[in-house]
């Protein structure tokens, strides 16, 4: 390791005396501004030719580059306004006002523009997307409005559990080794409906950025990727109103300024109160309810020119009640009643130096609390059972930008982890007892450091060190147990605030790009990411319910190393981008369950937890088109995902140690996007996505006990479901195009599932009934049955307004 | 139990519901079940029980037979189970298809006790050592009969009728407690043989010389003695007292007997105090065969107890042996007033005539002979109506 830190250390040097050598330059400087509000825009890209540089203007709407004295041909766009391209003569220091007119009519429908129009070839982020909420809205949904999460599965190398999932499986990882963080702040269940919508306020998103490779120093905490949502900075001049009213879900998003150029807000909200519609569908719905919402508001106070002060709050909450389903042992509950609750808040504060530096302080707290409740059959008594994570923590980063080849941040994460596994209270019933597990409380101090320079002329480095400090304190009970019985042997108690365990983890990250020609270039990443936070369950995907659990004396870290490799080509002057990117991931302490484990309550989930090795590879093909009438893309992924354990005792064995797949390895992945731009006011857009099935397990054998056929297994993952294959529609009419209405509208139409494709999500055993389905068991001892979730069709539409 | 894989039940749950607003047909289909059998697999089932009569041993081996995966019970090896604190050896013996202790044999709370079982090839097999538990009285039986029991895809997608059938009793307060129920019903049984095709002679169905009336046609044989069938969970029910220690566990659900028939049947409800290691071993039988069916149901387990191999630690034996305390308790269900139809197929009783093509002497009677799933011994609790 000291080998590699110095290697490390000693190429940054090599860079920087590099850059040292460069020829005269003078600096060219930015300011952009929208011409109706005179407002800054923030990341609107400047191109310029003929270096075939440029970059984004910050959050002022500034940006400054140092070049050689010359000629440049310069172009600044900002989606929905229109382009300007002028010509500069550089030879003295230039500071340039523009001002940008919206031009929401002429907006190109480029469908996805994933990645910066030369940053795939010029920046060394390896594996890292980018969409903005345009980009997204354009993607077909389930019903009728764009999905953060839906959208990211369209991407290569991005998947989920199948049709619902709660999250997102990144090149194969779990869903846990995928941090989503919403304007910094962590989002533990990030979907409603099980699956069905991510909780993202959609109005309210500004960018979503998937990093996937060599991931930045400012990010840790889980190994495999990161998704990192923005919300949308308010700078509103006028009140503006803006909304959608759906069959599923309704939306209403408003804008307005509070004190001129100083405060501004914005708060967007969405609600799912479909629940009354269900009794409709069926008598068996009655006691059912459905109901979901979320809002985000943020809240930008600007101070002086230099600083910037903003809050964004965020929250989700889902309630469901249905026939009992599940139950607490000797409780005559009549239905299940859940209820998942997220409250996350986040305040920055930014201050500019110049336009090169700048230091940026958050404090970010987020807490998740899921919820199940019980009304006790004829009686007003409920039971409840509550867990809940609070998660705080504090950033500081300084960040500047030497010149055009050089730039760097340095920074610290401090952070609290604190979880509440689990609380039964019984209320007013004398029949169960109340139970709380002790909650879990553990620091983690992490100092990074991460730059980015170009020593050569078509080369470009990204390199970062996170140092990652953990500490698990009490109160704490640590247990021994006799392997063959169970039964604990001895216990150590540690007091509230005493040190259980520590854990010290170096994360390095390298990205290494290099131009080959004007239009290719060849790009290498290194990735070394610990994990101390992860979601324990025994399902397929994980539940809103689902256990987090914190390192501990007996659960280490999770730990991964992923290397990339791609070549990526833009052809037809810049039209067409095509990449081919492949990477190996190797992981340790991967957690997995053991055969029957059961988390629910308790204490010592050590007993029922295994942790296992882990590799993942894959190759990744992407083909983009963003302008045209006829637009979009088309990935094809392979890739391999696989876990193996390493249990001595039979019974606790995953697979008897083999290695198996996991359930997120999906060998061969096919996603294709396409836009039609008919007329100025009619798109069509298409998805289309196929993928290798799920794997599942089936038996060995099967054992009759008295009168149940036992399926036996000794495998997991042993079989696959039939392949996934799903397209969906989107149909979007626009109209009122009189620049001075107040109030304009538009639909859109969906339709999810054309073809009405039954994908399978899981399939099991089922006792034979004589002269039950005899055709298709045939003389199997036991009958099998396929479960999906979608058999037709979905329609949806949406009628969306903007009112200002 | 309450978990997370409950939790998945009810997300399939919530998602049908939800999509029903837009799918009108069902989204669960039959199709053909896939398997990758191995052979040579062995599985070993024990019982000690403070019930005389309740204790056995099974021991089955799974091969490949003709192109066909068979289970075989293997009726050449040797059991014997061992109180380990007095060394008391006391040898099975095969009846019945199973491995038996005396008749009268039966185990006492606070005794250790194990299995060994050898092979027909010399391979030993022999079990992790078991403590009998206090027995626990069930202190009462509620059967309760719903018209809309159990929803089952094989009766065609729909909700049918049957008997839930609770238990209460007095969980001690002292310890942590592990229990699991199994039930018999005693249904009386009018026909004890149905011959398809055939004719029933010499103690079973023989196809005839000449075929009558075809596959589908049949003849009853008429039980020549009281007769009940016995019927077996269909379901797995376990239970721990780690949210109700000490508590009065009222009407516990701890199977459905559906309405195959509406013949009177009495049900004998056996109620088990097991190990914790056993209750786990349990926890895992319900998750492959109950809670499986789901979007999201908890991928299966090897079904691994403390069964071993002495001499070769990776020799897979599958199932385990259990020292249990015992308690039971039975009902009688009269169930002639019910209105709802019975799930089994209903057939025209058709009697042997004379002028039939069958041999003579006819037959219209069969005996009720002792198996696995019928008795002629009236069951207690028994009522004549």
């Amino acid at each position: 390791m000291n080998k590699t830190i110095l290697s490390f250390l000693g190429f940054g040097f090599l860079a920087l005396n590099l850059i040292m050598g460069q020829s005269e330059e003078r600096i060219l400087s930015y300011e952009v501004l929208a011409e109706e509000t005179g407002l800054p825009l923030d990341n609107a890209q400047i191109l310029i030719s003929p270096c075939n540089c440029g970059g984004y203007t910050n959050s002022f709407g500034r940006f400054s580059i140092s070049l050689p004295i010359g000629l440049y041909e310069i172009t600044v766009s900002y989606i929905g306004f229109k382009d300007i391209t002028h010509e500069v003569t550089l030879s003295k220091a230039l500071r340039l006002k523009l001002q940008l007119t919206e031009a929401e009519e002429q907006l190109s429908e480029v469908v996805v523009r994933a990645k910066r129009i030369l940053d795939n070839l010029e920046s060394s982020q390896m594996g890292a997307l980018n969409l903005r909420s345009q980009d997204l809205k354009k993607i077909p949904a389930a019903v009728g409005e764009f999905d953060v999460l839906r959208g990211m599965t369209l991407l290569a190398g991005v998947n989920n559990a199948g049709e619902i999932s709660n999250g997102l499986s990144i090149r194969g990882g779990s869903l846990d080794q995928n941090l989503i963080l919403f304007d910094y702040a962590p989002v533990f269940n990030p979907t409603h409906l099980f699956g069905l919508f991510s909780v993202f306020t959609p109005d309210m998103i500004s960018t979503v950025d998937l990093y996937r490779a060599n991931i930045p120093a400012r990010y840790g905490g889980r190994t495999t990727s990161v998704l990192d949502i923005k919300v949308k900075n308010p700078y509103a001049e006028k009140f503006k109103l803006s909304g959608g009213l759906g069959i599923v879900s309704s939306r209403l998003t408003l804008e307005t300024p509070i004190v001129k150029d100083k405060l501004m807000l914005s708060m967007g909200t969405r609600a799912g109160l479909t629940g009354f519609l269900l009794p409709l569908a069926s008598e068996r719905l009655d006691n059912t309810k459905a109901n979901f919402h979320d809002a985000t508001l943020k809240l930008l106070y600007l101070p002086t020119q230099n600083d910037q002060l903003s809050f964004t709050g965020f929250y989700s909450k889902d309630f469901y009640q249905l026939d009992l389903i599940s139950q607490i042992e000797n409780v005559n509950a009549r239905n299940n009643q859940y209820d998942f609750q997220t409250l996350n808040g986040t305040l920055t504060w930014t201050h500019t130096f110049n336009n090169e530096s700048n230091l940026r302080n958050i404090l970010v707290t987020s807490q998740y609390t899921p919820k199940i409740i019980f009304p006790e059959h004829e009686s007003d008594n409920e039971l409840e059972f509550e867990s809940r994570i609070n998660y705080l923590s504090f950033i500081s980063e300084y960040s500047k930008k030497i010149d055009n080849n050089l730039d760097y941040y340095v920074g610290v994460q401090a952070n609290r982890y604190k979880i509440e596994p689990g609380a039964l209270n019984p209320g007013e019933s004398n029949s169960i007892l109340p139970i709380t597990l002790e909650s879990e409380t553990s620091y983690e101090i992490s100092p990074y450091v991460n730059i980015n320079s170009n020593p050569f002329k078509n080369l470009s480095i990204s390199s970062g060190l996170r140092f990652n400090h953990f500490v698990f304190v009490g109160p704490y009970i640590q247990a021994a147990f006799d392997d063959s019985t169970g039964e604990i042997l001895n216990t150590k108690l540690f007091g509230k605030g005493a040190g259980v365990k520590t854990y010290n983890g170096l994360d390095l990250r390298l990205g290494v790009a290099l131009k080959l020609d004007k239009n290719t270039s060849v790009k290498a990443s290194y990735a070394r990411l610990n994990q101390y936070l992860q979601n324990v369950y025994n399902t397929t995907t994980p539940l809103p319910t689902s256990r987090w659990k914190t390192t501990d004396p007996n659960i280490e870290p999770q730990v991964s190393d992923t290397y990339g490799l791609g070549i990526y080509k833009n052809l037809n002057q810049n039209d067409i981008e095509v990449g081919l990117e492949g990477y190996y991931r190797n992981s340790d302490n991967n957690l997995t369950y053991k055969p029957g484990a059961d988390f629910f309550l308790e204490e010592f989930l050590e007993r029922d937890v295994v942790q296992a090795i882990g590799k993942a590879y894959g190759v990744e093909l992407s083909f983009k088109k963003a302008k045209g009438r006829f637009n979009g893309w088309f990935n094809y992924t392979w890739s391999r995902s696989w876990l193996r354990s390493q249990n001595e005792k039979l019974a606790d064995r995953v697979n008897n140690n083999e290695w198996y797949p996991s359930d997120f390895d999906r060998p061969h992945v096919i996603n294709g996007t396409v836009n039609f731009e008919g007329t100025k006011n009619h798109t069509w857009s298409f998805n289309f996505t196929a993928q290798t099935g799920r794997p599942y397990t089936v038996a060995n054998s099967v054992f009759v006990l008295e009168d149940i056929s036992v399926p036996i297994f000794i495998g997991r993952n042993n079989a696959r479901l039939r392949p996934y294959h799903r397209l969906d529609f989107s149909w979007k009419i626009k109209y009122g195009k009189n620049p001075n209405r107040k109030w304009v509208g538009d639909w859109t139409f969906t339709i999810y599932n054309v073809y009405s494709r039954r994908n399978p999500f899981n399939l099991y055993y089922s006792q034979r009934q004589e002269g039950v389905d005899t055709d298709v068991f045939l003389g199997s001892p036991l009958g099998a049955y396929e479960l999906s979730v979608m058999n037709s069709p979905l329609f949806a539409l949406t009628y969306n307004f903007v009112f200002d | 139990m309450w978990n997370n894989r409950s939790m998945s039940l009810f997300k399939l749950k919530i998602i049908l519901s939800c999509l029903s607003l837009f799918i009108a047909s069902s989204c669960v289909d039959p199709v053909e079940p896939g398997f990758e059998f191995q052979e040579r697999l062995v599985f070993i089932e024990g019982i000690a029980s403070t019930l005389p009569g309740a204790s056995f041993v099974s021991i089955n081996q799974s091969a490949i037979e003709f192109g066909v995966y068979v289970m075989n019970f293997d009726e050449s090896a040797s059991a014997s189970f061992t109180n380990v604190d007095t060394d008391e050896v006391v040898p099975l013996t095969l009846r019945s298809g199973a491995y038996l202790p005396p008749n009268d044999f039966s185990i006492f709370p606070g005794e250790r006790w194990k299995l060994d079982v050898v092979m027909a090839n010399g391979t030993q097999y022999t079990s992790g050592i078991e403590t009998v538990m206090e027995p626990v009285p069930i202190t009462g039986i509620n059967v309760a009969y719903d018209p809309e029991l159990e929803f089952r895809e094989l009766y065609g997608g729909k909700y049918v009728p049957g008997h839930s059938i609770a238990v209460t009793f007095d969980d001690p307060g002292e310890e942590d407690n592990y229990y699991y129920w199994t039930y018999r019903g005693y249904e009386n049984l009018n026909i004890c043989e149905k011959c398809w095709a055939g004719i029933f002679r010499e103690g079973e169905c023989q196809d005839t010389p000449s075929t009558i009336g075809g596959r589908d046609a049949y003849y009853d044989y008429i039980c020549e003695t009281d007769c009940w069938r016995i019927r077996f969970p269909e379901s797995i029910a376990i239970f721990d007292d780690k949210f109700s220690n000490g508590k009065t566990i009222s009407d516990f659900s701890v199977g459905n007997l559906l309405l195959y028939t509406k013949e009177d049947i009495v049900v004998e409800v056996q109620q088990f105090l097991l190990s914790p290691a056993a209750f786990e071993y349990y926890e895992v039988l319900k998750d492959i065969v109950v809670d499986n069916s789901r979007l999201n149901a908890p991928p299966p387990a090897a079904l691994i107890g403390n069964m071993m191999n002495p001499n070769d630690s990776e020799d897979f034996v599958f199932g385990r042996f259990s020292a249990v305390a015992t308690s039971v308790s039975s009902t009688f269900i009269d169930r002639s007033s019910i209105a709802e139809e019975s799930l089994d197929s209903k057939y025209p009783l058709n009697l042997e005539v004379s002028s039939d093509p069958v041999p003579l002497p006819i037959y219209t009677t069969a005996p009720c002979s002792e198996t696995k799933y019928r008795t002629a011994i009236v069951p207690n609790g028994w009522i004549d109506q």
